[in-house]
């Protein structure tokens, strides 16, 4: 017996279920629904046939449309990433993350936003080289979030004048600040480069899904930290200093200015008659990139 | 022995954001520098540039997209269309809003 939705609440739930659920090996519709009904008798109760088409046709086009789109938009922004897996093993990283995390977001932007935290308590979905996986997934992730996080008025003249240690600063929200096993930065950009590359001489790139996963050279684990940031629309990064990422990641988390140095020279070997030069030229080149601005008041108020 | 130590810091900071405010500053009160110029300090010193952001939109459809003729596929078809608008440009979201769910 056929159970028809009855509100248009619960034909949208039941279509967006149909739609989000993975396709077969053979990239098709699941023929069965996961309450055990023909996946036909579902269609059925609330899509109509057409003089080609049956109404599980129907709803396999969208079921279809989108997980290749999802899929391939997946792979866009983590180009680094699946070249690292290779493409098979990204496709099942990819359905077996988007099945847990599905989209739900207007924009396709917001897709791998949870690909990290997924990907650090799924080892066997990246392979041999996990803890290297997630550096890279890590550092294509703040290229989305450089990309169009926002911009504030960085700090004036004026508002320097009045700070002191008991100051806190705000960092600008695409300035992402990244501790890394490994040092991937340099990996990441040589397989975007390649990717980009490949692009230029296909005109089109296609979803590589056969593609082997890339030859690396020996990586041995050296901590390295790195800043992804936007500069006039255009996103980098940075290799810091680990004095440098450790003061910014205290200005980030609301230390105040003198405690922010305490924390970004806690255990360093930097020899002391260096350090205020050190500093001098950090805070110049922030101030220069414009990554320093006051905090929102909000933040300033103690609840 | 600490304290003055952090006060060196302190004030090595203070000054630092002073002289890298007033390059900023120079730099964009400049009006007879073209804007590439303006930039090209400050691009030095921004690290590496990412090379994937050039890439075309998302066209991971084309191709796949088995409903064309066969009907039922006219919302399909164009689902895609003005999600991806801003992918590519640059700066499109700077007001720090977050994206309305679309689902519960």
């Amino acid at each position: 017996m056929s159970s028809h939705p009855t509100s248009l609440e619960a034909i949208q739930r039941e279509m967006a279920a149909a739609v989000m659920r993975p396709l077969t090996a053979d990239e098709e519709m699941q023929a069965t629904a996961p309450d055990g009904r023909a996946m036909s008798e579902v269609a059925a109760s609330f899509i109509a046939p057409n003089s080609r088409l049956d109404a599980f046709e129907r709803l396999e086009i969208y079921n279809r449309q989108y997980w290749f789109r999802v899929l391939g938009a997946l792979a866009e922004d983590f180009p680094a990433l699946q070249a690292i897996v290779g493409g098979r093993a990204f496709e099942a990283l990819s359905v077996a993350y988007l099945t847990a995390h599905p989209s739900r977001s207007f924009s396709l932007r917001n897709l791998g936003s949870r690909l990290i935290e997924w990907l650090v308590a799924h080892p066997q979905f990246a392979g041999r080289r996990h803890r290297l996986a997630v550096d890279v997934a890590r550092i294509e992730w703040a290229f989305v979030e450089a990309f169009d996080l926002a911009e504030r008025e960085p700090l004036t003249r004026e508002q320097i004048a009045t700070l002191d240690g008991d100051s806190r600063l705000a960092l600008q929200a695409h300035v992402q600040l990244l501790a890394l096993e490994y040092a991937a930065d340099d990996l990441v950009l040589k397989l975007h480069k390649r990717d980009k590359r490949q692009t230029s001489e296909a005109g089109v790139k296609e979803y590589e899904v056969h593609a082997a996963p890339a030859k690396l050279p020996g990586f041995r684990r050296r901590p390295t930290w790195v800043a992804a940031h936007r500069v006039d629309n255009s996103v980098y990064y940075r290799r810091l200093a680990r004095e440098e990422f450790l003061t910014l990641n205290a200005l980030r988390r609301g230390l105040p200015l003198g405690e922010a140095l305490s924390a970004g020279f806690a255990d360093s070997r930097m020899p002391e008659p260096r350090r205020a030069g050190f500093v001098r030229d950090m805070f110049s080149n922030w101030a220069e990139l414009g990554w320093v601005c006051a905090p929102e008041l909000e933040s300033l108020i103690k609840t | 022995m600490k304290n003055r130590v952090n006060a060196i810091l302190l004030t090595a900071a203070l000054s630092g954001l002073i002289g890298g405010t007033t390059v900023a500053a120079a730099q964009t009160a400049a009006p007879a520098t073209p804007t590439s110029v303006k930039s090209s300090a400050k691009v030095l010193k921004a690290g590496l540039k990412y090379a994937g952001q050039d890439q075309p939109a998302k066209h991971s459809c084309k191709g796949k997209n088995d409903c064309k003729g066969q009907g039922g596929c006219k919302t399909g078809d164009n689902g895609c269309k003005g999600k991806n608008s801003c992918k590519g440009k640059g700066g499109c979201a700077t007001d720090g809003s977050k994206p309305e769910l679309f689902l519960a």
